[in-house]
């Protein structure tokens, strides 16, 4: 039988599991291991994927990678309890403390005044930035979904001088599996920290103490602290620190990063084992009486055979010997083994699986929670169900809820959205219309009465307080959306979209992750685009990007706005909806086109943790809008400055650089001219069009006022409803504006930022093409 | 063309030149995460691309 047929609510001890390469060393290092019970919690909504209980924590996998995993049922009636097995109070080991681990001046101190560089390593949702944060002092934001931080962030420890701590991504295991497990591995190997912060979540230890073996073997002196201290004990859970410091053989500091206990006794902890290279006691968990000792006897066989291999390399033996045992393809390479070698340890590892039964890497994860089952079963009294916990129960039957889940869905976001763009944003966005007008009213008074040239005044009035202010004007509106969506996110309940919309998003060839982006993509693609940074994979995280622009942005509605007024007064609301819809439709469209050619491949399983709901942290949530805002500003007054002073230059001077009096003859409108018999056949050939979508790329609302320059009076004595047609299926669908396409360039660099533009123009060209013929067909 | 001429256009020359420089410093440590001595972008992929 296969995790895929266990009823809900059943549980199961798994007995094999399938599949190959590193998304099989995934499952195994997230503890879906033989011999493991698991308990199916529920399935999302539309069936697909499953969420599991195992080892204490909430796990979703999907239904085709649960049929790679063999299960034997078990009798639910027969709860196994675990009791905890030979407790005795052990004495404060003292590791990491001065004068205590070794005799003063035995150990292998760094010379005085060295920078101490520590790496802060811990699982997704562990706590690492709140820690990071309360170490280093700064303002880094802190989410309640696996995998914020994306990227590695340094700073000195608060009041330490000389000291750098350096935030890596949150990952399950030091296996390549996600760009980020690669990006912390290649850390700590290549740039050898002094140091490692070990963070461990106290309530999730089992699955947390997994990484900490491996930690533990690459020799670098470590320091475990146990985070949500409080939580464990306030749900009746207790852990015996000293006896898991002495099994560890590193010292072991309980803290609570959010209540800010712990922190200095961890700083003295660490601070000690960096500046005396207090290695770990042990980073050897094999033992020969373990299951006949088949993983002892050949890690260590292995360990002897590289040893010199190692060495020259600088990798540590212990790591080395586990990775080379598990077939790491990256540690094979940088070893690199004699034939003979590779022979003999394949041999190896064959009398390893002969006699465990286990293929190599089931083996060496089974060793490895092997001893972190006797840590637990010596030092952690569970708890019961934690309040955060059933409290997320309470909502999930509604918010994740088989016929209630997407209902809530809709009404969340569509209460988001009806808030930011109607109420609270709208309403700030036109109080700060207000304020530029009255600023730019008494600009322009003061320059009229200061006698300023007509040309300079025309730059700052029609060039710089028009366009800088225009953009200026979308502050709010943005800063309201992330508002929201931080809310969102710091609660838990995007972790719960991704799963419940996984199925719908596969079709497409991504995963459920990649619904976060799409949604804000509605607001703006530039924040949609930077929230693609919380995607696990490139490949998701690049057809995701590519994708954003489909969804029809805010700035977008001002043109639909301005000729659906013009031309199809009646049909309003009907053709505003559709061009909603043709965006979504033609993004499906690009979807299938991408999965088929750029993107082959499956999208990355759908293996995610899914976190308690959490009340928001006031100051997380403030300090998160304040670098949004200051994000955006930043860019108003740089980007987009130099671009709006671009194009009046362009729309205000001939190609001798003669003020121009008819814009006919400006610059603008000969590089327009260029452009138009490209837009002949949409029946768009006009200059003034090719004008405005010119000016649209720089931003979108752009359009319209170009239109309003360049057709005064009247625009209907000039353009016909079916050129208007075209025109709006074509600012739907081609390419974003300069902020957008600056943002993708930022994120997947310079020939994918020019390859989207010039797509996106294409398919909105081949449409609008559509669009006229239809028309034509039809009579119009 | 009067002083108060001149003394725009150079404001408008520092405010220009100042744009550029926080676009081109944007541009080397644009990762957004806002840190004093940012590598974010250079190590998002596992490899150094600055």
């Amino acid at each position: 039988m296969t995790l895929k047929e266990l009823e809900t609510g059943k549980s199961a001890v798994i007995t094999a599991v399938g599949g190959e390469g590193a998304l099989r060393q995934h499952f195994l290092d997230m503890g879906v291991i033989p011999g493991t019970e698991v308990k199916l919690i529920k399935y999302a909504p539309m069936g697909d994927p499953m969420e599991l209980m195992i080892h204490g924590y909430e796990l979703t996998l999907r239904l085709d990678d649960a049929a790679k995993i063999d299960i034997e049922p078990l009798d639910n009636t027969a709860e196994s309890s675990e009791e905890p097995k030979g407790r005795r109070k052990v004495k404060h080991p003292g590791l990491g403390e001065s004068g205590i681990f070794h005799p003063k001046g035995s150990g292998d101190p760094l010379p005085e005044g060295t920078v101490l560089r520590f790496a802060l390593v811990g699982n997704q949702n562990s706590g690492k930035t709140t820690l990071f944060n309360r170490l280093t002092g700064s303002n880094q934001h802190v989410g309640n979904f696996p995998g914020v931080t994306v990227d590695r962030k340094d700073g000195p420890i608060k009041g330490c001088k000389n000291t750098i701590v350096t935030d890596l991504p949150g990952i399950y295991s030091m296996s390549p599996y996600t760009s980020e497990e690669i990006v912390s591995r290649s850390f700590v190997l290549d740039e050898k920290p002094h140091a490692i912060i070990n963070i461990v979540d106290a309530t999730n230890i089992e699955r947390n103490l997994y990484l900490t073996m491996q930690l533990l073997e690459m020799n670098i002196p470590m320091v475990v602290a146990l985070n949500m201290m409080d939580e464990l004990t306030a749900n009746g859970g207790s852990i015996e620190v000293n006896a898991m410091e002495e099994m560890l053989g590193v010292p072991v500091v309980p803290i609570s990063a959010a209540k800010n206990s712990g922190i200095h006794e961890l700083i003295d902890h660490a601070l000690h084992i960096a500046q005396f290279q207090e290695r770990p006691v042990r980073q050897d968990f094999c033992s020969k009486d373990e299951k006949g000792g088949a993983v002892h006897r050949c890690l260590h066989s292995i360990a002897h055979t590289i040893e010199d291999h190692a060495e020259a390399v600088g990798l540590p033996l212990k790591f080395a010997a586990s990775k080379v045992a598990e077939g790491d393809p990256l540690v094979l390479e940088k070893l690199a083994l004699d034939k003979n070698e590779s022979e003999l340890i394949e041999h190896l590892v064959l009398q390893l699986e002969s006699e465990r039964g286990l293929d190599r890497s089931a083996a060496i994860a089974d060793m490895r929670f092997h001893y972190i089952m006797r840590v637990c079963r010596h030092t952690v009294t569970k708890p019961r169900e934690s309040r955060e916990h059933i409290r997320s129960r309470r909502i999930d039957r509604i918010l994740t809820g088989k016929y209630t889940a997407i209902p809530a869905f809709i009404g969340i976001m569509a209460a988001v959205f009806f808030l930011t763009f109607n109420v609270i944003g709208a309403g700030l966005q036109t109080l700060l219309e207000m304020g530029v007008d009255k600023l730019t009213a008494a600009v322009d008074e003061l320059l009229t009465r200061a006698n300023i040239h007509e040309t300079l005044h025309s730059l700052i009035i029609e060039g710089i307080f028009a366009g800088v202010g225009s953009v200026l004007s979308f502050l709010p509106i943005i800063v309201t959306l992330f508002f929201f969506l931080s809310l969102l996110e710091d609660s838990g309940y995007i972790a719960r979209v991704a799963f419940v919309m996984d199925k719908l998003l596969r079709k497409l060839g991504l995963s459920g992750r990649s619904i976060v982006p799409m949604l804000i993509g509605f607001g703006c693609t530039v924040p949609a685009v930077m929230s693609t940074r919380t995607l696990p994979s490139e490949r998701d995280r690049k057809m995701t990007i590519l994708l954003t622009p489909f969804m029809s942005c805010t700035a977008k509605l001002p043109i639909y706005s301005f000729f659906v007024d013009a031309f199809f007064p009646k049909k309003g609301a009907l053709i505003m909806i559709g061009l909603y819809l043709l965006g979504i439709l033609a993004g499906i469209f690009a979807a299938f086109i991408y999965k088929g050619t750029l993107f082959r491949g499956e999208p990355v399983p759908f293996v995610m943790e899914l976190p308690n709901y959490r009340l928001p942290g006031a100051k997380n949530v403030g300090q998160l809008l304040w670098e949004k805002a200051k994000d955006f500003l930043t860019r108003a007054f740089s980007i987009i400055l130099i671009a709006t002073v671009v194009v009046w230059v362009l729309k205000s001077f001939d190609l001798r650089f003669n003020l121009v009096t008819d814009r006919q003859d400006s610059i603008l409108a000969m590089a327009a001219g260029f452009i138009s018999p490209v837009l002949i056949p949409l029946g768009l050939g006009d200059w003034r069009i090719a004008t405005a979508l010119i000016t649209g790329f720089m931003a979108k609302e752009s359009v319209v006022s170009t239109f309003q320059v360049l057709y005064p009076g009247d625009v209907a004595a000039s353009v016909t409803p079916l050129m208007a047609a075209t025109i709006l299926v074509f600012t739907l669908l081609y390419t974003p504006c300069v902020a957008a396409v600056a943002s993708v360039k930022r994120e997947l660099g310079r020939k994918w930022a020019a390859a989207m533009v010039l797509w996106q123009c294409t398919l909105a060209w081949l449409a609008a093409l559509l669009v006229r013929l239809f028309g034509m067909l039809m009579g119009a | 063309m009067n002083t108060a001429d001149i003394i725009l256009i150079l404001l408008l020359a520092a405010a220009l030149a100042l744009a550029v420089r926080t676009m081109l410093h944007t541009r080397k440590h644009g990762c957004g995460c806002n840190c004093a001595d940012c590598e974010g972008c250079a190590y998002r992929d596992g490899s150094k691309k600055e």
